[in-house]
């Protein structure tokens, strides 16, 4: 679960990080053409973000329908007790990191 | 036309896929169109590499806009090679697939899915815009994400989160990334960027921006620290996707690297490529390592593709014409050799009930043109002479060895090493399930198709083997395909035209860069006011 609020969180940081790119706003005006007005914010990162907020939404949905799978399989959401009872493919370096990164 | 083309190995899949979402009931008729349309982009995308290996790079910009606005795909020879391996590897797969299950058996997702994975991969190699990489990458990443997890049983499911985990901070980061190399350059072009970097290379920005690419596509690649996601998930991928992935996926990040490094960023940035070198030591050894210690056919292959990709990280990273050639030719040789090695542990499967070695045995007995198939390509990992991992792996020595530094002797000490250790892990393979008759194993021949299989195999092994005997012409379209891809020049003049070429070429005198053409001027005065570039003399 905390999972997914990790990453809504940090998609939204990354789109803000990519308007912050855009430069100081101050008292450009929106990008749309207006009679005597010369200073217009960069529309750009603003058509960025807009992609990426589909693309954050889409795996966003992703995300949920295999948390819930995930639930459904182990009967938890907690990573670390999922991958607690693992006989089968992990032993050696890769499972006791991925313990250890979720501890 | 031959210009328009380029875009046919994106949207082809992509319809198909579209197409195959409402014709939801497989059927025969339904395999073959889907044959059919993988087999026209493989065909369409071999035409491509010839017309680049002829007149050079093909640019395609949308609508009409003159670059750096507009969006642009750019085709050299190197993405036209990505492209033709990625068609022909989802074509053997689809193959080997239809072989394997019955129409009855198949999930109607997965052959959607598969051309939703080929559409972003061929997105991926062939857009000239960083943001458009940014979407294939995603593209490519929710259906490989779903296609994982599709036919994962309750057991295995869970062992996909660390892969998607790992995947979305990775996405994170590029997009970050993108976005410091808008506000620093004010392009997202590749030629643009190529154009207008120059006189930053001791400026730690872009350091840092091309760490940051490093980073998303070291996740991507499997490179030595952040490679922990790998052996972990594509163990529960069936076998032709799980060649598909093993083949293509990581690939993708080390196609990746070589565009950044070559065609993208300045040539001197010496230290972060010294990075990548000195990073591929570790991820030769520790993936051989952790391959001989596994038990499971697909385990152990799914390590290799890690030491693999430090193969080729060490030839990128050495960053000499020829070293480049080298990464591109083991490249092309690795992703058919291992996507062919993990369809061979599929068959053995099929034929034992298991791919963990000591349920096995017998198969050299029952199946001996698999036993060859395997050998041939065990060796060519290995690379031994004259398969064609030998001269991957020849070339990267050598390149190594020019270099005629110590850092460098060293990792060409590791690359050997590696070398070494594959061909034990290979033959603990080869002992467990091919040469041993243990009286416990009984063969239950699970599959009465796996002949079938077997011969899509023996086809891939065909093609291998063309490369390691006929290693001169290949080694000559890689040779050129490096050169193309480090010739910004070239580059700058096919994307923006003679002019910004010219400015490239004297790259020292940066403030022409504002008068370059009329329509640029005018948006470069935009960013000059915002971002007060400093004035280099």
């Amino acid at each position: 679960m905390r999972l997914l609020f990790g990453f809504s969180l940090i998609t939204h940081a990354a789109n803000l990080f990519i308007l912050a790119m855009s430069g100081e706003p101050g008292t450009k005006a929106s990008p749309i053409i207006t009679e005597g007005v010369t200073q217009y914010v960069d529309p750009l990162p603003q058509a960025l973000i807009l992609t990426a907020i589909v693309i954050g939404f889409g795996v966003t949905a992703y995300l949920v329908v295999m948390l819930y799978r995930l639930f459904r399989d182990n009967d938890t959401t907690d990573v670390l007790e999922m991958f607690e009872d693992d006989g089968s493919m992990d032993r050696g370096v890769a499972g006791s990191k991925e313990q250890r990164e979720t501890n | 036309m031959i210009t328009n083309s380029v875009i046919l190995p994106i949207i082809i899949p992509f319809i198909t896929a579209v197409v195959l979402l409402v014709w939801r009931r497989p059927s025969v008729s339904r395999r073959l169109f889907v044959g059919l349309a993988s087999l026209f982009v493989f065909f369409v995308s071999i035409f491509l590499a010839y017309q680049t290996y002829h007149h050079g790079i093909h640019v395609l910009r949308f609508g009409g806009w003159q670059p750096p606005f507009g969006i642009v795909l750019t085709v050299d020879l190197l993405s036209a090679i990505m492209l033709s391996l990625s068609g022909f590897i989802v074509f053997c797969s689809f193959l080997y697939g239809f072989a394997q299950q019955s129409t009855s058996d198949e999930n109607p997702l997965r052959l959607p899915l598969v051309l939703f994975l080929l559409a972003g991969m061929n997105m991926a190699f062939s857009t000239g815009d960083i943001f458009n990489l940014y979407v294939a990458f995603e593209v490519m990443l929710i259906a490989s994400y779903a296609l994982m997890t599709l036919e994962a049983d309750a057991k295995c499911s869970k062992h996909a989160l660390p892969y998607i985990t790992i995947n979305l901070f990775g996405s994170a980061i590029f997009l970050m990334a993108a976005g410091l190399t808008y506000s620093l350059l004010g392009t997202l072009n590749f030629a643009d960027i190529a154009l207008r970097a120059a006189p930053y290379v001791d400026d730690p920005r872009l350091m840092v921006i091309a760490i940051m690419f490093a980073t998303v596509f070291g996740i991507k690649s499997g490179m030595f620290p952040l490679y922990y996601w790998l052996p972990k998930s594509y163990p529960i991928l069936p076998a032709p996707l799980a060649g598909l992935y093993g083949g293509m996926l990581t690939k993708v990040g080390v196609y990746c690297f070589i565009r950044l490094f070559a065609t993208i960023l300045p040539h001197d940035l010496v230290s972060i490529h010294w990075f990548l070198a000195v990073m591929a030591g570790p991820t030769m050894i520790f993936g051989v390592i952790g391959a001989m210690s596994k038990g499971s056919i697909r385990s152990i292959l799914s390590y290799h593709i890690i030491s693999q990709v430090g193969f080729m990280l060490l030839a990128c990273g050495l960053f000499t014409p020829f070293g480049m050639a080298a990464c591109i030719f083991y490249v092309v040789h690795h992703i058919i050799v291992k996507s062919s090695l993990f369809l061979v542990g599929g068959i053995g499967q099929e034929i034992n009930g298991s791919d963990e070695l000591n349920k096995m045995g017998h198969l050299w007995r029952v199946a001996p043109i698999v036993g060859i198939v395997f050998l041939i390509q065990a060796l060519s990992l290995a690379g031994l002479p004259p398969l064609s991992g030998f001269w991957g792996k020849y070339m990267i020595v050598v390149t190594g060895i020019k270099m005629a530094n110590p850092v460098a002797y060293v990792l060409v000490a590791c690359s050997i090493l590696a070398g070494i250790w594959t061909l034990v892990s290979m033959l603990k393979i080869w002992f467990a399930s091919f040469w041993k008759n243990p009286d416990d194993v009984s063969v239950t021949i699970q599959n009465p198709r796996w002949k079938r299989m077997t011969a899509v195999v023996v086809m891939m092994v065909m093609v291998s083997l063309t490369i390691g005997l006929g290693a001169n012409f290949y080694m000559g379209v890689a040779e050129k395909a490096a050169q193309m891809a480090m010739d910004q020049g070239t580059y700058i003049e096919r994307v923006l035209g003679v002019n910004a070429a010219e400015l490239y070429r004297n790259k020292n005198d940066l403030h022409k860069v504002a008068s370059r053409s009329s329509l640029v001027a005018s948006v470069d005065e935009k960013l000059e006011t915002r971002d007060q570039r400093p004035e280099t003399d």
